[in-house]
């Protein structure tokens, strides 16, 4: 067991140096930051001299080894359009997005489990069929689509919810469920037919025919058994939804890291980006890693393979 | 068992509304604006943005300032002279101080001023005050300052971009310090930022100019999405709000207690026809066509819903210092734009491709495509590339160095100087990394308006190469740009001929 937890663990280093390399080389590739920052007047000496003063001049390997060191340090260098520490303002935004994709997160899990377990017992009825159409809405609608609809009806209209904001319990509702239907929609369907896959094996028949009673039967036996491609795909969902808050964010005006990094790419204010890619990335293995923990706790077989 | 369910969600519903019930009652001693955005850096020496040049004079005064029309008028400078061609004096206001206690005196403005030019501060600001040599204290209250040449453009930053700063406080801290908590002298003091999310300033006491202090507090919320940002208007969780985009106008104004408030812009949007490489419009001729072919109109009834006005053969706008009245818009004549290609020899029109930044003017990209649209009437195929910000500014910047074929950029440039030196040394200025034209006579002509000593001649100057400009049609000229704001009835609030949204000039009716 901790043979296979240290193995992934160094895997996560590799990766993480790689994610490190390929956002610097895409960031320094794509844009000259100088030419974004400086007014329309600017000449080519203005350009050449901001270039100098923030160190961009120097052959790409260079930057790259004093931007590797730093980061060793915990040290993303400073940002270039909020003049302080690029990990500071990054982890100033992060709490917002985290709280934001947990609300989503735990929306999925405390709707799309219990709706897949209902439709998958009653299989082909009314309750089904609506639960499955409700689900495949869900997936198709546009979450931008979704919270824009959201603030006209409930803010607009009826008044009943602030149309933004952030700090205080009521704002959870809109954006949580704008980020979360998409991932509560996928998770009712794949538990659903997880489900129905676990029903129809040999091993319910005959804890049925042991005689125990329906309970015992789903929660012991059924869902447990489901519950390994389930893992994966809220784990992998918790990271997306980490990830991709940002439209939701930019609807509601939410303080996140997702419409922070936007706005640095557009400027390509690198040590903002860099330091948010690195943490979402490390949020991202770090669930992965918590993965494949659970895996081996519901499947103890597969730290063997 | 549902029914209980659906009591207990509407009953947390409710109260979670209730406790919310904060952010939607107005209270008059506090006023409430929705922004598109917050600045990244409360260092006013910085950087420049439009929510920088809206946030910071809350908090900073400004050596001079500009009236709701954008007049220049006394600020910190109590008033200005030339006492030569190239040294403009300042008395600096007496009795003035800044929130830290320190005094506002001509040592101050020199270490304001001076600071521009630090190195360690990597100041972008510094481009405007390319001019200036030196400055010097006279005594405790005056100052000069000294430029390379004759420069009455200067006071425009001076009004704009030359907050004052207390220089023991900004000689002392660090630079992240001060980027996050701003002292200044302004009417206000920013005592919370939660950045990207909130702001909110209270007023100081004893500030000089009771005018700007309308409100005990000011809150600004940043809210990016413009139809949330109208829905917050019109739920009445904010007072008022800046940026309305056309297409929601009618939303703003299905609440019967909100005004929209429109009006001409200082954005200017353009043409930039890259004059590089024996390209066809290198040809005057074939400008004027292009300009003649262009329905401005068509695209401001269609395309803007009716909120620009055609551009008068400029851009230098109606409130700014330059422009020229006498000068009527291209007039659109196809008829016209065909002989004019005819006799330039491109009867048959050539392919050009119009790079246009995505997400970044207004109705941008349907802009550049409905011109396309325009104008292959006169044969000439139009290539739309929309790009990402970025790599247009990129593009844009580049254009004059080897590999990068002439083109057109679809680009607004916002006068927010009010003053002609502002938009042609952005635009057609051959230095300017921006613009696309690189041409002695007109550099002569920008360069001999600019350092004009005498005001009335500067003007006269200013029209004449206005009319040179427009004749040699060195840009496709398009349109000004509305500005759309909203606000709830009982504010009391006109808009700035800049456009920008400064909380200072509202207050409740």
């Amino acid at each position: 067991m901790t043979g296979f937890i240290v193995r992934r663990m160094l895997q996560a280093i590799v990766l993480m140096k790689f994610v490190l390399i390929f956002v610097f080389l895409l960031l320094h590739l794509s844009g000259d930051p100088a030419r974004i920052m400086l007014p329309d007047d600017a000449t080519e000496e203005d350009i050449a001299e901001l270039r100098n003063e923030m160190g961009l001049d120097k052959p790409l390997s260079t930057q790259y080894l004093i931007f590797f060191r730093n980061v060793l340090r915990g040290n993303f260098g400073e940002s270039f359009e909020h003049g302080e520490s690029a990990l500071k303002v990054v982890l100033e935004h992060l709490p917002a997005t985290i709280e934001l994709a947990a609300a989503a997160f735990i929306m999925s899990v405390i709707i799309g489990l219990p709706f897949g377990c209902i439709a998958a017992l009653k299989e082909n009825t009314v309750y089904d069929k609506s639960l499955m159409f409700g689900a495949v809405l869900g997936q198709a609608v546009p979450d931008f689509w979704l919270g824009l609809m959201m603030i006209l009806l409930f803010s607009v209209k009826l008044g009943w919810l602030p149309p933004f904001g952030y700090g205080e319990p009521v704002h959870f509702i809109m954006p949580t469920i704008a980020a979360g239907v998409f991932h509560t929609a996928r998770l009712a369907r794949l538990m659903r037919s997880e489900m129905l896959e676990v029903l129809r094996q040999d091993y319910i028949l005959t804890a049925y025919s042991k005689g125990l009673n329906e309970k015992v039967v789903l929660f012991k036996h059924a869902l447990k058994n489901s519950a390994i491609p389930i893992v994966t795909i809220l784990g992998l969902d918790l990271a997306l939804t980490l990830g991709g808050t940002v439209i939701t964010e930019t609807v509601f005006a939410w303080p996140g890291v997702g419409r922070l990094t936007v706005a640095a790419i557009h400027h390509r204010d690198y040590p903002i980006v860099q330091a948010a890619v690195f943490l979402l990335a490390l949020g991202f293995v770090g669930i992965n890693l918590l993965v494949d923990i659970i895996y081996t706790y519901l499947d103890p077989r597969i730290q063997y393979r | 068992m549902m029914k209980k369910f659906m009591i207990f969600g509407m009953a947390v519903l409710m109260s979670l509304t209730l406790m919310s019930g904060s952010a939607l009652s107005a209270k008059k001693d506090q006023l409430l604006i929705g922004m598109p955005g917050d600045p990244t850096t409360f260092d006013p020496h910085i950087r420049l943005g439009l929510p920088m040049l809206q946030s910071w004079p809350l908090v900073f005064d400004n050596i001079l300032a500009r009236d709701i029309k954008g007049k220049i008028i006394p600020a910190i400078a109590t008033s200005w002279r030339y006492v030569s061609p190239t040294v403009l004096e300042l008395k600096i206001r007496k009795g003035v101080k800044f929130h830290n206690g320190e005094p506002v005196d001509a040592n101050a403005i020199k270490y304001s001023l001076d600071r521009l030019f630090d190195k360690k501060i990597k100041s972008r600001i510094r481009n405007f005050y390319r001019s200036l040599t030196k400055v010097e204290v006279v005594d405790s209250h005056t100052v000069r300052l000294h430029t390379k040449h004759p420069d009455r453009y200067l006071l425009s930053p001076l009004a704009d971009f030359s907050a004052v700063v207390p220089p023991k406080h900004y000689g002392s801290n660090k630079l992240k310090e001060l980027a996050r908590k701003p002292v200044g002298s302004g009417p206000y003091r920013l005592v919370k930022w939660r950045k990207g999310s909130e702001m909110v300033f209270e007023a100081v006491s004893g500030y000089w100019d009771k005018s700007r202090q309308r409100v005990k507090k000011v809150i600004v919320k940043v809210i990016p999405e413009p139809t949330t940002r109208v829905s917050a208007l019109v739920s009445g969780a904010v007072d008022m709000i800046k940026d309305i985009p056309p297409q929601t106008v009618p939303m703003a104004k299905s609440n019967p207690n909100v005004d929209v408030v429109a009006g001409p812009g200082p954005k200017a949007c353009s043409l930039i026809m890259v004059l590089k490489d024996g390209a066809p419009w290198s040809d005057v001729r074939v400008r004027q066509a292009v300009n003649h072919a262009i329905d401005k109109d068509s695209i401001i009834k269609n395309v803007l819903q009716g909120h620009a006005t055609a551009a008068m053969g400029t851009v230098v706008g109606p409130n700014s210092f330059g422009h020229n009245p006498a000068l009527k818009p291209y007039a659109y004549d196809v008829a016209k734009a065909k002989s004019l290609m005819k006799a330039a020899g491109y009867e048959k029109g050539f392919t050009v491709p119009l790079v246009v930044p995505l997400g970044r003017y207004l109705k941008g990209v349907q802009g550049a495509e409905a011109i396309a649209g325009q104008l292959k009437k006169i044969n000439i195929n139009v290539k739309v590339k929309p790009l990402e910000y970025g790599a247009w500014r990129r593009n844009s910047r580049s254009k004059w160095k080897k590999g990068y074929k002439p083109y057109w950029n679809y680009a607004c440039r916002n006068d927010l100087a009010l003053h002609a030196a502002w938009m042609y040394s952005g635009l057609l200025y051959s230095k300017s990394t921006h613009g696309g034209v690189r041409s002695e006579k007109l550099d002569n002509m920008i360069v001999g308006a600019r350092s004009e000593p005498d005001e009335a001649k500067q003007a006269e100057k200013y029209r004449k190469l206005a009319a040179y400009i427009r004749e040699q049609a060195f840009l496709g000229f398009l349109y000004h740009l509305d500005e759309i704001s909203g606000k709830k009835k009982s504010v009391d609030w006109k808009m700035r001929s800049t456009g920008l949204v400064i909380a200072t000039d509202a207050g409740w009716k």
